[in-house]
């Protein structure tokens, strides 16, 4: 009796451990399922994109991924008019430099607004906070004007002057850096590094992720912001890659 | 090698001082504890010496000299901090090293002083290897050995073996005073925990509310603390505190009891509480200071404590591990005249 009982138990407790694991296996195919979706729906635009390039005009609206008149017509233009390497360098230099000097400049005035004690820090962080209230279009005039005014127009200086540091970054690095414990920053000023030693080669390697996203969300925005380039009626050498309007054959 | 003296070091945050005025002389080679709970003032004083708390008014001297307007890194004193501080994206080599980044030694030797301080911790098979392949144990050698590397003339250390489990705690207190008895620097250890103290310490300094309370050798602040604070602090389990009135030669306890004491020292009818360290209230035969029943008790191998109901108070004895009374037993409970402490129930001071 008691045998046969136990031998019940056991019988059981193994149903349920396979239900278990059946449920496990469904819940983990959903998972996939979803995942899957996701990916081919983020893909799709780029393959049209890469698909749509080897396509004559008339052939740009049908939904088809394989052209039927398959053409490289498309990349012999725009390499043959010398004008995209220009546009090309000007996108990769301004977004490089503008990246460059965010990372640099944001997770400066970050480490100091989050690290460092000092009257009027409150003020300062909301001062530059209450900056991302501003829209960008209010901004292109006063930045042609300001452009105009030193004397800027159609250089490098006066299209990435206004984008050196965002309020964004900052903030994003002041909340990463908060994540920094106090101690790693005096165990390094005991050991007798100045306050910039300490940032660089403390503060700055323990926020690389933060770093790598500001990076990667300041190169893109840079190297996609043509529109507000273009306020500039006489900017014509630096004109950045007009990827998002590309001249008709 | 050096002495540390602090002179009447006052701490304020705008108008809440924390400190109040704290004097103390650590000899050179000295290690010496600072204890007391949170919130004492004990890491603010430790972190005031290191140059990391602005001084609201007194001196820190370290070697004669006054330091009180001097960085940090000029005062050549070493900290390991309680979450280690070691840097996650350097080697263990790197987190040594760190300490040298500003000294003028050659390459060559900084690497042999690193590779002698690795091999003094035992840490030389783990020099390439990143803090995260560390235990606990190997991360806080790593602590000590970048202190080590740069060779201060104190080492100040906050609370370093809070984050470790207990076995590992009593394995790097081992350490820490083996270290200490072959370097022979000057340590300041900072620790909320008394054992940690009593059995570290060459002198403790008992801290509560920013003042010390008081100075000395672990068998001092045990044997003759200065007030009921230091002697229910000092000692686990805690001292037994009963609060009694003196009337002619014996002091009648509030628990109903009376106890025979020479009262040369006391006046009729005042005020103190007597104090009894568990460890010397003795569960036995026969009739001893007083009597009680057995609410709770707890084994603990040798000896058994035993929670004993006297009156309207509890007290904690010892008895027998072998053979313990049982939940519910009536008691006696002795003590050797010499074991007992009085304190003035009023100042809390001893009364010696």
């Amino acid at each position: 009796m008691a045998f046969s009982e136990t031998l019940d138990t056991g019988k059981s407790a193994a149903s349920l451990r396979s239900s278990a694991r059946r449920k496990r296996s469904q819940a983990q195919f959903i998972r996939w399922l979803l995942l899957f979706a996701g990916g081919i729906a983020m893909i799709m635009p780029i393959v049209f994109m890469l698909s749509t390039s080897f396509k004559y005009p008339f052939e740009v609206y049908n939904l088809n991924l394989i052209p039927e008149e398959p053409t490289i017509e498309n990349y012999t233009y725009v390499l043959e008019d010398g004008r995209f390497f220009g546009w090309f360098t000007n996108s990769l230099l301004i977004a490089t430099i503008t990246t460059i000097c965010n990372v640099l400049f944001d997770s400066l005035v970050g480490y100091v607004l989050c690290k460092y004690t000092f009257p009027g820090r409150y003020i300062i962080f909301i001062a530059i906070l209450s900056t991302l209230m501003i829209p960008t279009e209010m901004l292109v005039i006063p930045w042609y004007l300001m452009s105009s005014t030193f004397g800027w127009l159609d250089t490098y200086w006066g299209i990435m002057f206004p984008g050196l540091m965002t309020a964004f970054g900052t903030f994003l690095m002041k909340q990463f850096f908060e994540t920094v414990p106090d101690d790693f920053l005096e165990a390094a000023r005991i050991d007798g590094l100045n306050e910039l030693q300490i940032w660089w080669t403390v503060a700055m390697p323990l926020v690389r992720p933060a770093l790598a996203a500001l990076a990667i969300f300041v190169f893109l925005g840079n190297w996609t912001a043509s529109s507000g380039r273009s306020s500039s009626p006489t900017v014509r050498k630096c004109t950045p890659c007009p990827l998002a309007s590309p001249p008709s054959p | 090698m050096t002495t540390v003296s602090l002179n009447n070091l006052v701490k304020s945050y705008g108008n809440t001082q924390v400190l109040h005025g704290i004097n103390l002389d650590i000899q050179s080679g000295e290690f010496v504890v600072l204890v007391g709970p949170s919130g004492c003032g004990k890491s603010t004083t430790l972190r005031m010496i290191a140059g990391l708390e602005e001084v609201s008014a007194g001196d820190i001297r370290i070697g004669g000299d006054v330091v009180n307007d001097m960085e940090p890194k000029e005062r050549n004193i070493a900290m390991v901090f309680q979450n280690y501080a070691i840097y996650p994206h350097m080697s263990v080599r790197k987190n040594i090293g760190f300490g040298l980044r500003t000294s003028k030694l050659s390459k060559e030797e900084k690497d042999a002083r690193i590779d002698e301080v690795a091999g003094i911790l035992e840490l030389t098979e783990l020099l390439d290897r990143k803090p995260n392949q560390l235990s606990g144990g190997q991360r806080q050698r790593v602590a000590i050995g970048r202190a080590m590397v740069r060779d201060p003339a104190a080492f100040l250390f906050d609370e370093p073996l809070s984050n470790l489990d207990a076995q590992l705690r009593t394995q790097m207190r081992l350490e820490i005073k083996k270290l200490h008895q072959r370097v022979g620097n000057t340590i300041i250890f900072v620790t909320h925990d008394q054992v940690e103290a009593m059995t570290m310490a060459d002198r403790i300094v008992i801290m509560k509310d920013g003042h010390i309370q008081q100075v000395g050798t672990p068998f001092e602040v045990f044997y003759e603390p200065a007030n009921i604070f230091v002697a229910q602090f000092i000692g686990a389990p805690s001292m037994n505190m009963l609060k009694g009135i003196v009337k002619g030669e014996a002091i009648a306890l509030e628990n109903g009891t009376a106890i025979q004491l020479p009262t040369a020292k006391l006046n009729e009818d005042q005020k103190v509480a007597v104090g009894l360290r568990p460890d010397a209230l003795l569960v036995q035969e026969g009739e001893g200071l007083f009597s009680g029943e057995v609410s709770v008790i707890e084994p603990l191998g040798t000896d058994t404590l035993a929670y004993v109901k006297v009156g309207d108070e509890e007290v904690i004895a010892k008895a027998s591990g072998r053979t313990p009374p049982a939940v519910g037993d009536t008691v006696n409970l002795h003590a050797a005249p010499e074991a007992i402490h009085l304190f003035d129930a009023d100042t809390g001071e001893a009364i010696r």
